[in-house]
């Protein structure tokens, strides 16, 4: 699945860690989510969207 | 790119297993038989010929046993330093992937209580394995040690469940559910083996030993693919 996380995070200037700890998680799952390696689960993808203030759709784009 | 890796990896890969193989088997028959020539009429005889004479699950489960041992004792000293130094924490090769972040360092008390129970249990089934009958009068202590680690080993991967975050949990799930699924293949194929009177009958504690080689394979495996800076040294630059 692609997702936008690394140019919405550049847009507001924030640092992988500045991001994790935004959404209460690891460092190593927003590098692997904007690696496209991980999928995030629904909880976090609605955290995500809710942080960017963005729909899921906005973020995430299915790959099939 | 290939001609990248040809030129520095020359060579059939098939021959090199082969040239490989035949190195190894050569330096374990010289060894073999220095070990048994030194030993020889010393009060060590006895000691190599409880190791020797084991059949060849029983030997190699033993020996898999004291290092998996030394790798869970070299792991809780790891995390008993990444604790208290920065730098410990920040190696990544190091701490497991975990790194430095605010919940890795969190948990690290908690992987280190887990680390020192399993090591106190492994240790326990280990010595007797390898000795059966040795520290008979020492039963009940070393059952109690076995079960305060075995609660302590609940305890801290229940935390540690909660601690670290679900891309974490992830790579536990899939790592034991990949090393569960090639362990039952093996023991279905090991039970048929044994009921045919292919193999002698291999004890639990093979079974234990062989499923942790696997899982640590396995995770390695699964955290390279879902990060592949997961096990680098230091913290990686920003993707």
């Amino acid at each position: 699945m692609k997702n936008r996380l690394k140019v919405l995070r550049a847009e507001r200037d924030w640092s992988q860690s500045d991001l994790a700890d935004a959404l209460d998680v690891s460092r190593q799952t927003i590098n692997a989510l904007e690696t496209g390696k991980y999928d995030p689960s629904l909880p976090l993808a609605f955290k995500i969207a809710r942080l960017f203030t963005l729909p899921i759709e906005a973020i995430f784009e299915d790959t099939l | 790119m290939s001609e990248v890796i040809n030129q520095t990896r020359p060579g059939n890969p098939w021959m090199k297993f082969v040239v490989g193989t035949a190195i190894w088997a050569i330096v374990g028959g010289i060894s073999g038989y220095l070990l048994a020539t030194q030993t020889k009429g010393t009060k060590l005889e006895d000691a190599v010929r409880l190791v020797f004479e084991r059949d060849f699950v029983s030997f190699m489960s033993v020996l898999l046993g004291f290092i998996l041992l030394g790798i869970y004792v070299f792991s809780a000293i790891i995390f008993a330093l990444a604790i208290v130094n920065k730098r410990v924490a920040n190696n990544r090769a190091l701490t497991g992937g975990l790194g430095s972040s605010p919940s890795s360092r969190k948990a690290y008390p908690y992987i280190l209580t887990f680390y020192v129970a399993y090591t106190a249990i492994l240790g326990v089934l280990t010595f007797y394995q390898f000795h059966p009958q040795g520290l008979s009068s020492m039963s009940w202590p070393l059952f109690l040690i076995g079960l305060t680690s075995g609660v302590a080993m609940v305890w801290t991967g229940h935390r540690l469940w909660f601690l670290l975050d679900e891309f974490f949990r992830a790579i536990w799930l899939e790592a034991g559910a990949l090393a569960s699924y090639i362990m039952l293949v093996i023991v279905l194929a090991a039970g048929c083996a044994m009921a045919a009177g292919l193999m002698p009958a291999a004890s639990l504690y093979s079974g234990l030993v062989l499923y942790q080689i696997i899982y640590l394979i396995a995770y390695g495996w699964v955290a390279g693919k879902r990060d592949p800076n997961m096990l680098e040294m230091g913290e990686p630059e920003e993707a």
